[in-house]
């Protein structure tokens, strides 16, 4: 136990993180409050931004354009947009390739 | 000037014959059509094209069948050459003599549904890739079922070998991307992707019996101090192991983790059937 939550502690430059699972909810919740640098999170067929505020972290859902379309604007980096780039990704207008 | 049908989103390409000086020639399938993309209705009006802009032609993006009778000088000025599973898989064949005239490729990606022999195809002529710095190979076959899969992975086993030969003959990979569905042998391939001294990106989909606990350490000490984004895709039966607990042990000191797992779908639709 004492290792892992010492890994969690040398994760200070992770902020981009995609899951596409049958997660619950509260392992994502942990995530981000563990990932301090997290600022975008995707889970399944959602992505959000994520904001550090007072009061904790605040998800902004990404609209389903955006999820269709993502860009490389959207991703904010060329190496995660390359990385998705080909794969299925469910959204609610279906499965899609960009 | 384009005309034709928007249903079969195919177009005549009688002027685009007229137009020099291309950077980019892209023909992609229906399925996965981008906005400016153009379907060419034969392969001759392509080759034509292609032939007509060989001298400035840079990145290039055909079927697997459109191999045959393209020339060799085009692949010697690629920067970029993608190629897709037209249905035609004994195409991927000419795959190797592309690859011995590409010495100035940079990016390869290569769309080939199921069609597991091409790992060992892609190992004869990669030794002229010595540019190749980005390098995407998506062969999951999405309809596969576990119990074919299971039959599959054995024949995977001999062909991640030839995967991992390639990797060994092009070193300067920045980005690696895998979609080899349930048939990747990880035992074979990390050990290899380790010694990739300069990879920065990778994306790996994990087969079916990568599961445990033990698995993902296996991973975690295979996966190279270079990366700083990272896309991972597996299986699992339970949640357990998807825990903060778990995972965060992969992306320690690693800047974007990207993890997907379409198979867990596949899994669960399995057991509510």
């Amino acid at each position: 136990m004492f290792r892992q939550r010492r890994r969690l502690a040398e994760l200070p430059t992770l902020n981009f993180l995609y899951l596409t699972s049958n997660l619950e909810v509260p392992v994502i919740d942990d995530l981000v409050s563990e990932l301090k640098q997290l600022t975008l999170l995707g889970y399944d067929n959602h992505l959000w931004e994520v904001n550090r505020t007072q009061s904790g972290p605040v998800l902004l859902q990404w609209t389903r354009r955006q999820i269709a379309s993502r860009t490389v604007e959207h991703f904010g980096h060329k190496n995660p947009y390359w990385l998705m780039k080909g794969h299925i990704l469910p959204t609610a207008f279906g499965n899609r390739f960009i | 000037m384009l005309t034709g049908s928007s249903s079969a989103y195919s177009f005549s390409v009688g002027g685009i014959k007229q137009i020099k000086n291309l950077l980019s020639i892209s023909f992609s399938n229906t399925e996965q059509l981008q906005s400016q993309s153009i379907f060419f209705p034969n392969s001759s009006n392509f080759h034509d094209v292609v032939q007509t802009n060989a001298a400035t032609l840079r990145k290039l993006v055909l079927p697997f069948s459109y191999l045959l009778e393209m020339p060799n000088d085009i692949f010697g000025h690629l920067t970029h050459l993608e190629v897709w599973n037209d249905g035609s898989s004994k195409y991927v064949n000419e795959l190797p003599r592309a690859f011995h005239h590409a010495t100035q490729l940079e990016s390869l990606v290569i769309r080939a549904d199921g069609c597991l022999k091409i790992l060992n195809t892609i190992r004869m002529g990669a030794s002229t890739l010595i540019r190749l710095t980005s390098f995407k190979l998506l062969i999951s076959n999405k309809e596969d079922s576990i119990y074919y899969a299971t039959a599959r992975q054995i024949e995977a086993n001999t062909h991640c070998s030839a995967l991992a030969d390639f990797l060994r003959a092009v070193p300067l990979l920045q980005r690696l991307d895998l979609d080899l569905g349930m048939y990747v042998s990880f035992q074979i391939l990390f050990p290899c992707i380790r010694e990739l001294a300069c990879l920065e990106v990778l994306g790996v989909n994990m087969p079916f019996n990568f599961r445990t606990n033990d698995d993902f350490m296996f991973l975690a000490r295979h996966l190279p101090d270079t990366l700083t984004d990272l896309r991972l895709g597996a299986r699992m039966e339970t949640r357990e192991i998807l825990h903060p607990s778990t995972i965060l042990p992969l992306v320690s000191k690693r800047t974007q983790l990207l993890f997907h797992s379409s198979l867990i779908r596949l899994c669960s639709a399995s057991a509510e059937g």
